[in-house]
């Protein structure tokens, strides 16, 4: 019996697939591969979709703590790495520590309650003497049968309370999603529209987000979500105020939709004008305000949430990224923004079900290990890492995997770095909203770029009760280490014992680490003339959906712009029609 | 029966409890056909594997509740155990399918349960479904195995055919119904109102909650 198991595993894995050629094989179920199977399969190709990890999503994926701490202690092992790779980890868990002491003070309190009670009793015990004493002297008859009642009362009153245990941070840590990108959605932003559009909206679940806030001059400032709170917020000046909705309206008289030809032509040349005046560039429209170094800060990172390369934005890039924000207010809640509820993680797997759905086919840790061209340098096919060679015109996967596979072509590449902290705490922090949203400029904690902190309270209720997950992420430049980037911002809001904790009332960090995240994206420049080798059948795609904004507009621009290109005339995810709209079964 | 597109209008308005379900189980052992029967009361002879079967719809009446159940298919991502984390998010009850006439599929139960107990919540409904009782000439894992492997689990068992539909309406209400019982006539663990954002609808500020 055992044998024959083995001999038929052996046969599935000489030919463990029994079609032999796919219109498109792509390798990596990150984030934009995940997007293009979907559209490729719902435009009627065949899709081969391998992954050489046992999870969907590559470090696009969302883990649970045991996950993420062994994902973590084995990339400080990895020589030679190949983006996207993890450096510089530094894992902190104190979570025993702190159980431990909760242990010892409840075990400290439970005895003192204990003692009290012991002494309440004798107390009382030695007032029913006397009392008694008091009766006897009265009354002769009836005095021993009331005390041994009275014991009986004082027996039930103490019955020993079992109080629930208190699950540890690691019995727990299943039920957290950790991104290693997190990511926010603009409620009007591309990827949600696209979600809807798709119908892959029916995959996922959302969060929105609370509030968004801005860290100045050590305060955490709202961000007003309508007019009327920005005018009811005392922390700026009737004045400032003012400039703010100026500024508020400029953007939105330039980028109101309007289906007037004339309006349109108005507006192209209210920008035209306003291009001129301050050379394209967004900040110096911004400086052109004449605000003050608060309202700026407010506006610059509050409301736009382009957060690198700040001077070199364009004003129509800076712009729109004011117009989205506001635009994106008060859709699904009062903050622009929606988190996917178990972790980004879930919007490849969402496009990965779809690719499914329309016949394709998914297999896990299974890699490619060579390609073949034919003498004109044209794809013919892979042969997977158990040998079976398979007929294909088309293969797509990361840079990494990509230069490994087809040396005779260069596919030049940006490395981008980024310092990453992620954090568990006994509380959030205090007078914020459980799902918020920090920004914090350059030099408010010696940072050089801007941080951006998310926090994500008692997520997945009930289990997480009295959890809060955070995530800082900023743009790492030099050598410098995650620590380095971030140490200062962390120290600033978070407690690392519990006597610093208790006298500042900060949260304490119960697990913590820093990391850095190096990835690889194509230039502008051959994403805009898709990929090298494209007409050999070879196509490149970036690494991860960090990027210099909120949201995942780029990664889709590329994941359609690869679309195009495979399918010229085809719709890119066109809607699947619902299964709700045929019911077919009546109660009866 | 009735067929054809409902209106918007009674889309929302036609149920009380809206029921998430799987169906889970080997290539092959016809859990598309079990739904397909179940939904549509229709059968498919012939092997197809599935393609674009996401989820069925079909409300039933329960003690007086009308109950729409979703049921999801696995969408062909069982076949090499890459099924998405995603798809247990949020299910209540899990049908457990093998083909009686397929040992391995009887086999690979255990490791299907343990795919569950990983990813699905604690309290998730489950129920062991040992399908094509129909080709008795074929049959080669008896029901005494199949009961007895339920009981191991604690969970319900039933021999089912798509193909003559016999007991499939049963599987499906029978686990309707423990569900129902679980989580709305005594919630003991209320359905968690955990205020997720639905986004499918285009319009502005609608909000659902996971068991309505």
């Amino acid at each position: 019996m055992e044998e024959e198991q083995r001999l038929n595993i052996k046969k599935e894995k000489e030919t463990w697939i029994d079609v032999d050629q796919f219109d498109v094989v792509l390798l990596g179920t990150n984030f934009i591969e995940s997007i293009l199977a979907g559209a490729l399969a719902r435009a009627g190709k065949s899709v081969l979709h391998l992954d050489k990890n046992s999870f969907y999503g590559g470090f696009d994926s969302s883990f649970t703590l045991s996950q993420l701490a062994t994902l973590l202690e084995e990339s400080k092992d990895v020589k030679d790495p190949i983006p996207p790779y993890l450096s510089n980890v530094i894992v902190t868990d104190n979570s025993k520590i702190f159980e431990e002491e909760e242990r010892l003070e409840q075990e400290r309190k439970d005895k003192e309650e204990q003692e009290e009670q012991e002494r309440k009793r004798l107390e009382q015990e030695k007032e029913k003497q006397t009392e008694q004493q008091d009766t006897k002297d009265d009354e002769t008859k009836g005095g021993e049968g009331e005390e041994s009642k009275g014991e009986e009362q004082q027996q039930e009153q103490t019955p020993i309370v079992k109080k629930p245990i208190k699950k540890t941070l690691h019995e727990l840590g299943r039920f957290f999603s950790i991104d290693l990108a997190p990511t926010l959605l603009y409620s009007r932003g591309s990827m949600v529209n696209l979600l809807i559009s798709s119908s892959a909206s029916k995959y996922l679940e959302f969060k929105s987000l609370d509030q968004n806030y801005l860290y100045a001059k050590n305060t955490l400032y709202n961000i007003p979500s309508t007019k009327g709170s920005i005018f009811k917020d005392s922390t700026f000046s009737l004045r400032e105020k003012r400039l703010i909705m100026k500024f508020i309206e400029t953007i939105r008289e330039l980028t109101q939709p309007t289906e007037n030809e004339q309006d349109k032509q108005e507006q192209e040349k209210k920008l035209e004008e306003l291009n001129s005046k301050h050379d394209g560039n967004f900040l110096k429209l911004v400086k052109s305000f004449g605000m003050t170094e608060l309202v700026e800060s407010f506006v610059l990172y509050g409301l736009s949430l382009i957060h690198e390369n700040l001077e070199s934005i364009s004003l129509k890039q800076g712009v729109e990224s004011v117009q989205l924000y506001v635009s994106s207010l008060l859709v699904y809640g009062t903050s622009p923004f929606l988190v996917p509820y178990y972790g980004c993680g879930d919007i490849p797997q969402a496009f990965c079900r779809l690719c499914a759905v329309y016949g394709g086919t998914y297999v896990l840790q299974r890699s490619v290990e060579s390609l073949s061209f034919d003498e004109n340098n044209i794809l013919q096919g892979i042969k997977c890492t158990e040998g079976q060679p398979i007929k294909t015109k088309y293969f797509i996967a990361s840079p990494a995997y990509v230069k490994t596979l087809d040396t005779q072509n260069t596919y030049p590449t940006i490395t981008k770095r980024y310092s990453r902290f992620i954090g568990i705490t006994n509380k959030k922090l205090n007078n914020t909203l459980e799902q918020s949203f920090i920004t914090l400029p350059p030099n408010t904690c010696s940072n050089k770029n801007v941080i951006n902190i998310l926090q994500l309270d008692s997520i997945c209720v009930p289990y997480l009760k009295g959890k809060t997950l955070y995530h800082f992420t900023t743009l790492s430049e030099g050598e410098s280490t995650a620590e380095e980037d971030l140490k200062s911002s962390v120290d600033n809001f978070f407690a690392n014992n519990t006597q610093e904790a208790t006298s500042t009332d900060k949260p304490r960090l119960e697990w913590s680490s820093y990391f850095n995240f190096t990835f690889e994206t194509l230039t502008n420049d051959i994403k805009e003339k898709n990929v090298l080798n494209k007409d050999g059948g070879v196509l490149v795609c970036s690494d991860s959906p960090i990027g210099s904004t909120i949201d995942y507009a780029s990664q889709l621009e590329e994941a359609k712009k690869l679309f195009e290109y495979i399918c010229p005339n085809e719709i890119f995810l066109e809607k699947v029609p619902e299964p709700e709209d045929i019911v077919w079964g009546e109660a009866q | 029966m009735s067929t054809g597109p409902a209106t918007a209008s009674n889309k929302s308005a036609a149920y009380d409890y809206l029921i998430k379900l799987l169906l889970i189980g080997d290539s092959g052992v016809g859990k598309s056909c079990l739904l397909l029967r179940f939904s549509e009361d229709s059968f498919t002879p012939s092997f197809i594997t599935t393609i674009g079967i996401d989820f069925k719809i079909r409300t039933i009446e329960l003690e007086g509740k009308r109950i729409k159940l979703q049921i999801w298919d696995t969408a062909g991502q069982e076949r090499f155990r890459t099924i998405t984390t995603a798809y247990y998010r949020g299910a209540m009850g899990i049908l457990l399918v093998y083909d009686v006439t397929d040992e391995k599929s009887f086999g690979n139960i255990r490791n299907w349960i343990r795919n569950i107990e990983q990813h699905a919540t604690d309290s998730v409904n489950k129920m062991l479904i040992g399908n094509k009782c129909d080709m008795a000439e074929k049959k080669v894992v008896d029901s005494a195995r199949g009961k007895s492997l339920a009981d191991e689990y604690g969970i319900k068992f039933l021999e089912t055919s798509a193909k003559n539909s016999i007991n499939v309406e049963e599987a499906f209400i029978s686990l309707a119904k423990d569900i129902k019982k679980r989580m709305i006539d005594t919630p003991n663990e209320p359905p968690q109102p955990h205020n997720t954002t639905n986004i499918t609808q285009t319009n502005n500020g609608k909000k659902s909650t996971c068991c309505k």
